[in-house]
């Protein structure tokens, strides 16, 4: 193996941290600068292939400075219409930027979450019933990305924003009465698909959560070293550095698995387990490290002016959006068990 | 990156599953296996593995290796801990004493001990930690008295493992007193055969017991001080990052993981997950580890990096045998576990408490780590370089 982190991927990151620059609040528009809509799809929809590894990228870069989400629901929605084989225009449209796109109410596809809202067929389409909550810091004019149970499992419906913007309310999106054509579902969304657009999307979104620990450990870690108490710096306290230190080494490794289920998908091995793992160290990891940051810095850190306490709202929305971490680590463990089991069945293969 | 094997790492890993299956290396296996002993005697496997150039594949050619880099290496080193050859003694000898002098050590120096160490001729063991020394190693009061061109060590050493079974040992100790306490420290190769030498054990809790060495006047000649007089304190430091990659604790989360596993047929929801949480951890203990060696090949060794592999490959392997002692009940009785996967968690559970002290705790470690975090000058970069 070789785990140094590659140059192209350094490059990327530098390139998105750049573009998101002072204004992390509305990363839209850099985002479409660094044609990061383009990076994952595939280049029939006129996009560079580039893999998930990319992805990973991009999404910790935003993660990393509390902006919201307006990545991954782009290769989602993607994959997802190209699936359903089909509207490769449409696909087109959301590589290129055209248009941003995010999504909410994913867990709901997923064991432990959310009910899902549902599509129920009718003559002209699809027509919608239920709700998901808003998405967070949607750019105008954004199409949402909601999963919907119908007759055939969980589909992935994508609303345009004439259909959905005008309905949320708060924290919610009432979708009751909304009305679709024909072809407005995506592929499936079933969790079980061990390589399909949710596996995909795990991968993606342990790279934000990381960068959110990233981000609200740096600004802690900074903090620590420039306020002084008793005489001296804050990181000279071992209480105070220690529990920093064990948060980037948890950061670290889930790093490392997201990088690893990254590749594996990218290679076109197997990456179910890995990406249910990488996931699930990477929102523990996160969420540690977000409440690790608040405590080093003190009251301030509650203040609204203080950098640190936007990760605090971001990181609890980012740790549940695939559903509950508990199922994750449920998941994964069956899988291990099974692992183990079929290896004792077949010694001669086992290490 | 490349989350698989090359080539080479992967043809070395078929090697060794030959070797082991070769008759005589696998009836030396076997006895180490089913000796009973704590503590089975592990040399002659390793002759065996040395003759046939496995122990230190990454070595140049020259000194007993094959020039086939860190990575190589430490797929050696996974495959043998896989087939269940005992690791401790290679660590030290080959892994740690030996990466020391081939990184700190004169030509003459390479050429006299590394070809006996890669071949399993010779093992060496390490002597820095004393009764009143730990992770302030630098207070260390061995001391190194001028004899003729030599030195005359005298002093107690503790803590130490595989000193009876050893013929060398890297030894720190004080030359000279400086304005500092990290002035005036300087590194041997002490012959533990030689006159002064005793070598005594510490009962312990762990199969493996801990050495007690006492030095008195024992005689070192010019030919052994490794690097320069008194300059031993960076240089150990420099060293460590070499040695320190956490493979070795990896390797134990990975084996004990895989044994607790072994008597859980159908899991409730609480144990699926947390089988899935120890899971994940061994592997990204491995990982950890294998970030570390990745860049030694690329000649960047990270003393942070190698922190945080230590201090994580570590944790997760106490966690890992604490876990399975809670899973499989005190007698390992609680479930159908296969008698040799009970052993192994016995030992491990005995075993780990010294994983998280041993090459560094894993305070040390966290000081290490903390220093390096963005807007701290990294000045006071600890690190308890012990093994
Ligand atoms: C299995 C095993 C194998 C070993 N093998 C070798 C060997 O081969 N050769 C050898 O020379 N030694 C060996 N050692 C010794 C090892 O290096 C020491 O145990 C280690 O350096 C700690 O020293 P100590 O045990 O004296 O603990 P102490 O230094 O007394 O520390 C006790 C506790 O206090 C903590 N502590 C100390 N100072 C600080 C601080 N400034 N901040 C925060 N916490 C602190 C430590 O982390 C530790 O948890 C081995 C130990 C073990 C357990």
């Amino acid at each position: 193996m070789d785990l140094r982190a590659d140059p192209l991927v350094r490059r990327l990151a530098a390139a998105v941290r750049d573009a998101i620059g002072h204004n992390p609040d509305q990363p839209w528009e850099a985002l479409r600068r660094v044609e990061a809509p383009a990076l994952e799809a595939p280049a029939a929809v006129g996009g560079f292939d580039l893999g998930l590894t990319c992805g990973i990228v991009v999404s910790a870069e935003l993660g990393r400075r509390a902006s919201p989400d307006v990545y991954g629901a782009v290769p989602m929605a993607v994959e997802s219409l190209l699936a359903a084989d089909g509207d490769h225009r449409a696909a087109a449209a959301l590589a290129g930027g055209e248009r941003p796109v995010v999504s909410a109410g994913l867990d709901a596809a997923v064991p432990g979450g959310r009910p899902a809202p549902r599509a129920e067929r009718t003559a002209a389409g699809w027509s919608l019933t239920g709700a998901v909550p808003a998405p967070d810091g949607a750019p105008p004019g954004a199409d949402l990305c909601v999963p919907v149970r119908t007759g055939e499992g969980v589909r992935l419906a994508l609303l345009p924003a004439a259909a959905w913007s005008e309905r949320a309310a708060g924290e919610r999106v009432d979708l009751a009465g909304i009305e679709l054509p024909g072809d407005a579902l995506g592929g499936g969304l079933d969790p079980a698909d061990q390589a399909g657009p949710l596996a995909r999307a795990r991968v993606r979104h342990a790279g934000r959560l990381l960068g959110l620990g990233e981000g609200a450990l740096g600004l802690a870690a900074d903090h620590a070293a420039a306020r002084k108490q008793f005489g001296t710096a804050l990181l000279g306290f071992q209480g105070v550095a220690f529990p920093l230190a064990k948060a980037e080494i948890d950061l670290a490794a889930a790093r490392l698995m997201t990088a690893r289920a990254g590749w594996l998908a990218d290679a076109g091995r197997p990456f179910g387990t890995a990406a249910a793992e990488a996931l699930a160290l990477a929102a523990e990891a996160a969420l540690t490290a977000v409440r690790t940051a608040l405590q080093v810095h003190g009251a301030r850190g509650m203040s609204r002016e203080a950098e640190v306490s936007r990760y605090l709202p971001a990181v609890r929305r980012a740790v549940a959006h695939l559903g509950p971490v508990g199922a994750l680590w449920r998941e994964a463990g069956r899988h291990r068990l099974a692992e183990r089991r079929a290896a004792e069945a077949a010694p001669a293969e086992g290490e | 990156m490349r989350f698989e094997d090359d080539d080479t790492e992967r043809k070395l890993r078929e090697e060794v599953g030959r070797v082991l299956a070769e008759p005589d290396v696998a009836e030396l296996l076997a006895e180490v296996r089913t000796s009973g002993l704590a503590e089975p005697d592990v040399r002659p496997l390793y002759r065996a593995l040395g003759r046939r150039g496995l122990l230190a594949v990454g070595w140049p050619v020259r000194y007993g290796g094959r020039d086939a880099g860190h990575a190589a290496a430490a797929a050696v080193a996974e495959e043998l801990v896989a087939a269940g050859v005992p690791d401790m003694l290679h660590v030290l000898s080959v892994q740690i004493v030996g990466a020391f002098l081939a990184q700190a050590g004169t030509d003459e120096q390479k050429e006299r001990h590394l070809p006996a160490l890669a071949a399993g001729e010779r093992f060496a063991t390490v002597l820095y930690t004393e009764p009143e020394t730990g992770s302030d190693l630098a207070a260390l009061r061995c001391a190194a008295v001028r004899d003729g061109d030599g030195h005359r060590l005298t002093g107690t050493k503790v803590w130490g493992l595989k000193s009876s079974f050893s013929d060398l040992a890297l030894c720190a100790a004080r030359t000279s007193r400086g304005a500092s306490k990290y002035d005036g420290i300087s590194l041997f190769l002490v012959d533990l055969n030689a006159d002064g030498v005793s070598v005594g054990s510490v009962p312990g809790i762990a199969d493996e017991q801990f050495d007690r060495v006492e030095l008195d006047g024992v005689h070192v000649p010019a030919a052994d001080l490794l690097g320069e007089e008194d300059e031993g304190w960076p240089l150990l430091n420099r060293c460590l990052a070499v040695e320190r990659t956490g493979l070795d604790y990896s390797l134990k989360a990975r084996t004990w993981f895989t044994a607790a596993l072994a008597g859980i047929g159908a899991a409730d929801d609480a144990l699926a997950e947390a089988v899935g949480r120890r899971g994940a951890q061994a592997e990204a203990a491995r990982l950890l580890a294998w970030e570390v060696i990745s860049g030694l090949d690329r000649g960047e060794a990270d003393p942070v990096a190698a922190a945080r592999a230590k201090y994580y490959t570590s944790e997760a392997a106490q966690e890992i045998a604490v876990w399975a002692a809670l899973v499989h009940g005190a007698d390992y009785g609680w479930r159908e576990l296969p008698a040799d996967a009970a052993r192994t968690l016995e030992a491990a559970y005995r075993e780990a408490p010294g994983l998280t002290l041993s090459a560094g705790t894993s305070e040390m470690m966290l000081e290490l780590v903390a220093s390096a975090l963005p807007g701290r000058s990294g000045e006071e970069a600890a690190g308890g370089p012990t093994s």
